[in-house]
């Protein structure tokens, strides 16, 4: 039985690597299991209950309402 | 002597069948609890880092909160030695003493500590 | 003064570790003897414990040969360099809460890079001694080593992904909530087999594989340059095996108290019991417990598996360890901005 080709037959390629070539063929899917998890777990975590955590301030919080700047201070 | 014969009763019958150790459980298992076991380390590693959060977080409000305090209790305090100081030069020189070509106020580069604490 | 009392805390470290050299040695020797229904060494001191120093002895009492056709130079600074590079590495390891020579920001990367450095030293003694057996084992050994650096130093960007830091304190302290040896299973099997092929331990250990290059890279050295190499050998196991524990399972914090803690949701109330039981659990006993164990399995390895062929062990890194480690490294980072757990560095801001 010669190896099957991924084009022709996919399926059987695929069966083929899982025995032969586990290693690379599980990595390939827990790898492409990432952009899944990206899109799929933030709803997947909202629907259980949890909520986004505030940000942490990184300075002092900037006033909401109008604001004056000085002028006439700065190097012109 | 008779040698050379089988003992009494025959030979033992012969083993055939090999003791081959259990393979396990079939791979694919092994992957899928695997991956539980981090699901679980996940479930515990959120709410640990959850909490790092919300340490942080009250950290950093406790800073900004305190920090005016800080700051007024050192302009306060670099006040205070300023005028010490003009003092001394006063005592010193007899005259108020202009440093600088300039009527604006220059923050003192060096501050002057005593040696010895009084109070 | 203070050249004199870092000089004390240098030797503090240096000297312990070079002890705890020698009774894994005679603990190696022992436990294989066990496993292969032999006695071992018995004979010097109560159970053979004083064999390493008698070993030691006769080595440093030996003449030292060095070969006619040799670079004197590199020949005898090879087993310098790489006896000195593995002891650096225990310079950033906290032993106990507030424990630790240098609380290095980049404590990882300095270890990381110390370990790398070693791999010259190798390098220099096998191609100086100007033998066939050295040069192809540390050949071998340098390509080996270089192989599975990559695999170790993308395990630890996972690491640092998780904890937010290449402080190995911030790392220990961040396990609190869970040993990293949860999350990262897989990637801690991959660390581990790593680490073995890393200080060229059977079934990795190609560089001095006796069948074939005599003993590798230091065929040439003899009496105390090969207690420099041999000691770096084992120095570099112990401090492996400190890294793996101080990565996934958490350090000197108890793992005991901590999955108590972790299992009961304790973690959440802060009160005053539970604060005092993580300071008073959290002591050096609790990284020697994890370390031992690590050495030990060091040793149930090396008695258990035949040594592998040159290109199996370079297939295994790179067309195993290497996709694996690269599927997590895709992964991981996706779960945890999926989960929005990316960790603070609170000690930075």
């Amino acid at each position: 039985m010669s190896t099957p080709q991924f084009w022709s037959t996919p399926l059987r390629y695929l069966r083929w690597a899982s025995h032969e070539r586990p290693a690379i063929f599980y990595s390939l899917i827990i790898g492409s299991m990432g952009p899944v998890a990206l899109v799929g777990l933030p709803p997947l975590r909202r629907a259980l209950g949890d909520v986004d955590p505030e940000t942490i301030p990184m300075s002092y919080p900037i006033p909401a309402g109008p604001r004056t700047f000085p002028k006439g201070y700065d190097d012109e | 002597m008779p040698q050379d014969m089988p003992p009494q009763g025959g030979y033992l019958p012969v083993q055939y069948k090999r003791n081959i150790p259990a393979r396990g459980f079939r791979p694919i298992y092994y992957l899928i609890g695997m991956h539980l076991i981090m699901g679980y380390g996940y479930y515990k590693l959120f709410y640990g880092v959850r909490e790092q959060y919300e340490l942080a977080r009250e950290k950093m409000w406790g800073r900004i909160h305190i920090m005016p305090l800080l700051q007024a209790e050192e302009d306060r305090d670099q006040a205070r030695r300023y005028f010490a100081d003009k003092a001394r030069e006063k005592e010193l020189l007899g005259t108020d003493a202009k440093i600088y070509n300039s009527d604006r106020f220059v923050r003192p580069t060096f501050t002057y500590t005593p040696s010895k604490v009084t109070q | 003064m203070s050249n004199i009392i870092s000089i004390i805390q240098g030797l503090l470290v240096i000297v312990p570790a070079l002890i705890s050299v020698a009774f894994v040695t005679i603990s190696e020797r022992k436990v294989m003897a066990s496993m292969q229904r032999r006695v071992g060494p018995n004979a010097v001191g109560y159970y053979g414990l004083l064999q390493a120093f008698a070993d030691a002895l006769k080595l440093l009492l030996k003449e030292y040969v060095a070969p006619t056709q040799a670079n004197i130079i590199l020949f005898f600074l090879g087993p310098v360099i790489t006896l000195i590079f593995a002891l650096l590495g225990y310079l950033v390891i906290p032993y106990a809460p507030g424990t630790f020579i240098s609380d290095h920001r980049l404590g990882i990367f300095f270890m990381l890079a110390v370990s790398a450095i070693a791999t010259y030293g190798i390098l220099l003694a096998g191609w100086s001694a100007n033998s066939k057996y050295a040069f192809l084992g540390s050949l071998r050994s340098t390509a080996q080593l270089i192989s599975y650096e990559l695999i170790l130093s993308s395990v630890l960007l996972l690491v640092i992904l998780l904890t937010g830091s290449l402080n190995v304190i911030t790392i220990v302290e961040s396990q609190k909530a869970v040993s990293l040896l949860l999350p990262l299973l897989p990637l801690f099997i991959v660390f581990f087999i790593g680490s073995i092929a890393e200080t060229n331990r059977a079934p990795f250990d190609l560089a001095e594989a006796e069948s074939e290059l005599v003993s590798g890279f230091m065929t040439e050295h003899s009496a105390s340059i090969f207690v420099f190499f041999f000691l770096a050998e084992y120095a570099s196991i112990i401090l492996i095996c400190i890294l793996n524990s101080i990565l996934f399972f958490g350090g000197y914090l108890s793992i005991i108290v901590f999955s108590i803690i972790s299992l009961l949701d304790l973690s959440r109330e802060d009160t005053l019991f539970h604060v005092l039981i993580s300071i008073i659990s959290s002591s050096p006993i609790n990284l020697a417990v994890k370390t031992s164990i690590l050495v030990f399995v060091f040793i149930w390895v090396r008695a258990s598996f035949p040594r592998i062929r040159f290109d199996q062990l370079m297939s295994v890194c790179w067309l195993v360890l290497l996709p694996i480690t690269i599927a997590y490294v895709i992964l991981l980072p996706c779960v945890v901005s999926g989960l929005l757990i990316n960790p603070v560095n609170i000690s930075l801001l």
